[in-house]
């Protein structure tokens, strides 16, 4: 699922690690996270929503999300 | 000294224990290369696992391990998957004993694979009754 992880942290100079300590996860869940490979779940990211100051709905960007599976459902 | 993770303790020493045993058959036996890259690395794990369960930042870091999410995806995703390579490889070999077994008429073969036919039906009513369990608990 695609987030605006990468982008909030960059903005904000943080760092992975730093990320993830603040929100109980490994590095590694960031990175997946990033990396669009793992959706976090929704604790987890009304977690790193709280950090940056962003909805989850914002962060996650779920409108976008919403209309790319709806077009999967189209298409089935 | 403050034990952070009993769990971890616990097992440290039965590794360690496991290792001492396998020094103290190994002086009746005798010692070969394997029972002492065994009783070597029972030990390092024995050592590792202790040191690990008596360190306040290491036994931290290992439950935040632990709890992440990811973590835990990634585990039952290697259990789901694992079962069903498990499933898959005895139900190939059953069939393949079972074959063997009729060709050439040896007895041992025909056991083996009604051995792992048993294997896999276990395996698969356990699957059928946790379907069922899951299907009614979430």
């Amino acid at each position: 699922m695609k987030t605006k992880v990468k982008e909030l942290r960059m903005t904000t100079k943080m760092t992975q690690q730093q990320l993830a300590d603040l929100v109980h996860v490994s590095s590694r869940t960031i990175i997946s996270i990033e990396k669009e490979q793992y959706s976090p779940s929704l604790m987890l990211a009304y977690r790193i929503a709280e950090v940056f100051g962003v909805t989850v709905e914002e962060l996650c960007c779920l409108k976008e999300n919403k209309e790319l599976e709806d077009k999967q459902y189209e298409n089935l | 000294m403050k034990i952070y993770d009993k769990k971890k303790f616990g097992s440290g020493l039965v590794c360690m224990a496991l290792s001492l045993l396998n020094l103290i058959a190994s002086f009746w036996t005798g010692f070969d290369v394997s029972g002492i890259i065994l009783i070597l690395a029972l030990l390092l794990f024995g050592v590792v696992l202790l040191a690990r369960s008596l360190s306040y930042n290491l036994s931290r870091e290992d439950q935040l391990e632990g709890l992440d999410e990811r973590n835990q995806l990634i585990e039952l995703k290697t259990k789901s998957k694992s079962f069903r390579l498990t499933q898959g490889i005895c139900f190939g070999l059953m069939l393949v004993f079972l074959v063997m077994g009729k060709v050439s008429g040896e007895n041992l073969f025909i056991s083996m694979g009604v051995g792992l036919a048993f294997a896999y039906a276990v395996s698969m009513f356990t699957e059928i009754f946790t379907c069922f369990y899951y299907d009614n608990h979430m």
